[in-house]
């Protein structure tokens, strides 16, 4: 019991202690920051937000009238940390405090210049519930510097006091100061000013009569439409346009509230009859955005006359409004529109995507009329309907010199493309196919040819056959013929299929494809070894490892009497006895890893040993993949040597070799660096096809 | 736009606007519009919602779903209980307000699609519970329920369209009229019964007849023991629910009004009897350009003396697989005028900005000034429109 006294104690002197000494250091700090030395003050900048706020705040504030620049500028900064730092959940009452001794700055018997820095920082600070009077006070003032920052700190603090503040001296301030006043109240959305908003309107002053009407903006309630409208009717010159955009802004304001679609459209509708553009194309984007079947007689009417930007700005409203209405009526009120209206409604129509606009497009893209059959057929692309097409080719066909040619094209392409991207995978393969009978370059082709890739249908095989004459076309065309050819397989149209991937092999012979190829004419019930299509050299005997030895002197030791090679020998490796075994690869792109059968390790050799049978002499490749690699030769004759560290990947050593007819030996020799050690073999022509062999078992 | 381009031609326009024959004019405008005040309540998409007292304060609450709403502001929620969430749907397309046990608050009457339940909720009294679920019938899938008094007694029946059958749920009362928490089962129609239901008297006998979309279903004397006469006299596949039952063109007799409810199209059937008595229907467009006007009501919002038809898009109804899904949200009232319709829109818009009707929308003075507000749920957002009357 006596113990736990004294730690009590204790404890309570160490916390004395602990306290006593933090004054100290923020009488230090202060003491800094009130000093010469820039960088004891920079620190103690830092250092203050980090103690006792409230304790340190009051002297902070004394340094803000500092006559000393660097001083107060220090104190002020301090003071923005301060006001930050407490304005978190759970320092509210540090909050309140701080707020309370900033506030001293605007009591009326500092000077002007620390006034208005206290105002710069109360709005950082004070926080709702707390009572902003001296603040409020400043509205009064005689000196209009200090009014007016008031004003605005007031307007930044934001809470409800300071609102009520603008609002409690609303009526009584000077005009010009109203109209600021106005400002802010609707700034603030303060809807408890908007009766003394709305008598304002009444204000002798226009000046204050705009601000009030700006000030009832925000509301969007259509109560309030009467009085902004009878600002309107009073504005003088100074005052119409800023009375005219508080109007818009209403509207655009009751639009957004929502609930009062009649309302807003209707005085949209309304300002389409303004002689003002700019109300015009406010009248236009409103109706753009919500407007209905309803409104589109009296657009297109206003667009009869209409000029840039006007015209576009209603064009862009027509072809933005959405639903079915809209488009039905835009199809019954073209007939009746100007020739040059009408032009200008096709892009709208196509826009809707609907096949009822289908008739007035067709009819366009058949016109005289060099305009308007260009805009039709543009539209008839932006339909992305698949029953445009066949206007579109029969467009094509037509004499180049009448310029309907490309257009559409390009539409029947954009059809494709779109239906593609819709996941309608047969409608846009067929529009693909549309799109290649009137094809003229080959960019156009590897259009189609990518699209036909996508969306391949049956149908499409003579089209790609066609293709397939074009020498730069190889690549994607023998891509085109494989998808065709699996969508035939898929139709049980196994004859046309497997043409379409023999056709395909003869333009692409990579393994990749090769793969697929043989892939897609096994499905097709064609009997296709990939690894015989690929010349794969599956069958190995490897043996191994051996030492690479200092200065990597095992590379040129012969360790298996290379270039000779007996299937049958034995040799020593260290203390080991090693010989010939038979590996298989088992993937498709014929790769041995020779970690298995000759062990894990770095820094060795091994051997790798096959002949190959052919009916006569033939030039080939070796191609050739070696993780690291390797030395050749073949039929005893060194063709290739490479002493690098690397990975493998296929086909990365392309070695000119000379086999002859009947028996021919490769041997390889590979060295292990690290990691992986694998090695894999393919013989073809020189053009890529495959050398037809057959390779020891 | 800038505001310094509004100076150009400012003083043509002030000519323009100033005589604007559109709202805004001191004092009352002729044939003005009702003005609205939209708000959103809560943040839950819920496709039924209903107005009622919940806690007795006499203030009233919207119930929604898994929640009520306590009024006047709306902003406070109570979770009822869990709803079953399947894709986009909450399963409970109904909340009737019913004292089913008598204890003189107001229970839930719900039921859903997945689960194929007609169910009550117990109002714990007010109290910030849980509301125990009760299940009335395993009746199949509910597409939604109506409460119509069938038997004429002043009391409501529920009403699911569900399962192919048509089935009341008679709530049980004591001798003081409470109700007991139980309800009797009467099959009236045996299958047959597709997506859409009505009821209303339509031969002129002065009892309540069904409506389905493929004819009607004549009461008897007693609904109860008397055998319903079946009449198969048009076929209009998925309409809305309910289909209206309403003499449209003042001619004495009973015409129906339709929503197609997961297609284009709003039309009514007028009725005719030729001299042989024979009845034949009449189709009229209302509106064949906009899809998903899946509930249908009947309430005098202009205060006129004369119901207008409110209903808009149940947006997503079948989520993006209707016809028209994709076209603008929207909340209409149409002012029916001698056989013509005309349509008055409230919201219009794209599904973010603008609300459309749900499948089972309430129509109530929330606040008691004198016009009746509109509940809109939905998956675009559950609304309330305050009728604050006409423009002045």
């Amino acid at each position: 019991m006596r113990y736990t006294c004294w730690m009590a104690v204790a404890i309570v002197a160490l916390s004395l202690g602990a306290v006593a000494a933090w004054g100290s250091t923020t009488d230090a700090l202060i003491a800094d920051l009130a000093g010469q030395d820039e960088v004891a003050r920079a620190r103690a900048r830092q250092l203050l937000p980090r103690g006792d706020i409230v304790a340190a705040t009051p002297k902070v504030v004394a340094l803000v009238g500092h006559e000393n620049q660097a001083i107060w500028r220090a104190a002020f900064n301090v003071l923005m940390d301060f006001s930050a730092e407490v304005s978190v959940p759970g320092r509210e009452a540090e909050r309140a405090e701080v707020a309370r001794q900033i506030m001293t700055l605007i009591a009326s018997e500092q000077p002007q210049p620390v006034r208005e820095r206290g105002l710069r920082l109360l709005p950082l600070v004070v926080p709702a519930g707390f009572g902003v009077g001296p603040m409020a006070a400043l509205l009064a003032e005689d000196n209009p510097i200090l009014r007016e920052k008031a004003r605005a700190a007031l307007e930044e603090t934001g809470t409800p006091e300071a609102a009520g503040a603008l609002r409690a001296f609303l009526p009584k301030a000077r005009p010009e100061f109203q109209c600021a006043i106005l400002n802010s109240l609707g700034i603030l959305k303060d809807a408890d000013s908007l009766p003394a908003i709305e008598e304002l309107t009444k204000s002798p002053d226009a000046k204050v009569r705009a601000a009030a009407a700006r000030a009832l903006a925000w509301t969007g309630d259509p109560f309030r439409l009467a009085a902004v409208k009878r600002v309107m009717k009073t504005a003088d010159e100074a005052t119409r346009s800023e009375v005219q955009d508080a109007f818009v802004r209403l509207v655009n304001a009751i639009e957004e509230r929502g609930g009062n679609w009649e309302i807003a459209v209707a005085i949209y509708l309304d300002l389409l009859g303004s002689p003002d553009p700019v109300l015009k194309q406010a009248g236009f984007a409103g109706l753009g955005r919500i407007g209905d079947s309803s409104c589109v007689g009296k657009m297109l009417a206003t667009l009869h006359e209409a000029e840039a930007p006007v015209l576009q700005v209603g064009l862009d409203a027509l072809r933005r409004m959405q639903g079915v209405d809209v488009t039905r009526a835009l199809v019954t009120a073209y007939p009746d529109q100007p020739a040059a209206l009408r032009v200008a409604l096709l892009e709208a129509l196509g826009s809707k995507k609907h096949p009822m606009v289908l008739p007035i497009l067709t009819d366009a893209a058949k016109s005289s009329d060099p305009a308007l059959r260009a805009a039709a057929l543009n539209a008839l692309g932006e339909t992305e309907l698949l029953a445009a097409v066949p206007v579109l080719i029969e467009a094509t066909g037509r004499d180049e010199s009448a310029g309907a040619a490309r257009p559409a094209w390009a539409g029947i392409l954009r059809i494709a493309d779109a239906l593609r991207a819709q996941g309608k995978k047969k409608e846009a393969g067929q529009a693909y196919l549309a799109a290649a009978e009137a094809i003229r370059t080959n960019d156009e082709w590897r259009s189609v040819l990518q699209g036909i890739t996508a969306c391949p249908v049956p149908e499409a095989l003579p089209v790609v056959q066609r293709a397939a004459q074009i020498q730069e076309l190889k690549a994607p065309t023998a891509q085109a013929l494989v998808a065709v050819g699996e969508a035939l397989t898929a139709a049980k149209r196994s004859k046309e299929a497997i043409a379409a991937f023999e056709a395909a092999r003869e333009l692409d012979n990579s393994s990749e494809m090769t793969k697929r190829i043989a892939a897609g004419l096994r499905k097709a019930g064609a009997a296709a070894d990939a690894a015989a299509m690929l010349g794969l050299l599956t069958n190995w005997w490897v043996v191994g490892p051996f030492e690479l030895g200092e200065n990597n002197a095992g590379w040129d030791k012969a360790y298996v009497g290379e270039p000779d090679v007996s299937l049958t020998a034995r040799y020593m490796t260290g203390k080991r006895r090693v010989e010939w075994q038979p590996v298989k690869a088992s993937d498709d792109r014929g790769v041995i890893n020779l970690h298995k059968p000759l062990g894990p390790g770095d820094n060795r050799i091994g051997y790798a040993y096959t002949e190959v049978e052919v009916a006569q002499d033939t030039d080939a490749l070796l191609l050739l993949g070696v993780d690291d690699s390797e030395r050749v030769w073949v039929n005893g004759e060194k063709v290739f040597e490479l002493f690098v560290p690397r990975g493998m990947t296929p086909d990365q050593d392309k070695i000119p070799v000379k086999l002859k007819a009947g028996r021919n030996t490769i041997l390889l020799k590979i060295w292990q660096n690290t990691l992986g050690w694998e090695f894999c073999a393919r013989l073809t022509l020189p053009d890529g096809r495959p050398v037809e062999f057959t390779q020891k078992k | 736009m800038k505001r310094s381009q509004l100076g150009v031609l400012g003083v043509l326009a002030v000519q323009f606007l100033c005589p604007m024959g559109v709202y805004g004019g001191e004092g009352n405008v002729p044939n003005a519009p009702l003005v609205w005040e939209r708000i959103r309540i809560g943040d839950v998409i819920y496709e039924a919602g209903s107005i009622f007292d919940v806690n007795k304060d006499k203030v009233l609450d919207i119930v929604t779903g898994e929640y009520w709403f306590e009024g006047p502001a709306f902003t406070k929620r109570h979770k009822i209980c869990d709803y079953a969430r399947v894709d986009d749907y909450y399963d409970g397309f109904s909340d009737y307000p019913m004292d089913v046990n008598g204890d003189g608050y107001e229970d839930i009457i719900t039921g859903g699609w997945w689960n194929s339940t007609l169910r009550w909720l117990e109002n714990p009294q007010g109290r910030p519970e849980r509301w125990k679920v009760h299940d009335i019938d395993k009746c199949g899938n509910v597409e939604t329920t109506r409460f119509w008094d069938v038997d004429g007694d002043g009391r409501v029946e529920a009403i699911p369209n569900a399962g192919g059958n048509l089935i009341a749920y008679r709530l049980v009362v004591d001798a003081n009229g409470k109700g007991t928490g139980k309800f009797t089962r009467h099959v009236l129609k045996t299958g047959g019964v597709g997506h859409g239901l009505g009821f209303g008297d339509v031969n002129g006998d002065g009892r309540g007849d069904f409506v389905t979309p493929d004819g009607w279903l004549e009461a008897p004397k007693d609904p109860w023991n008397e055998k319903w006469t079946w009449h198969e006299e048009f076929h209009l596949g998925m309409t809305s629910v309910p289909i209206l039952v309403h003499d449209v063109n003042e001619d004495g007799k009973a015409d129906l009004i339709v929503g197609v409810g997961h297609d284009y199209g709003l039309f009514w059937l007028e009725q005719q009897v030729d001299a042989t008595g024979k009845r034949t229907w009449t189709r009229h467009d209302i509106d064949p350009d906009r899809s998903q006007y899946h509930d249908l009501v009947l309430e005098d919002l202009d205060n006129d003396g004369r119901p207008e038809l409110i209903t808009g898009k149940r947006y997503r109804a079948h989520a993006f697989s209707d016809p028209g899904s994709l076209d603008p949200c929207g909340l209409y009232y149409f002012k029916i005028e001698g056989g013509r319709f005309r349509r008055v829109t409230l919201d219009y818009g794209p599904a973010a900005k603008a609300s459309g009707a749900g499948i089972y929308l309430w129509v109530a003075d929330i606040d008691g000034n004198g016009w009746k507000d509109i509940l809109a749920p939905g998956k675009d957002g559950v609304y309330l429109f305050k009728n604050m009357g006409p423009l002045r």
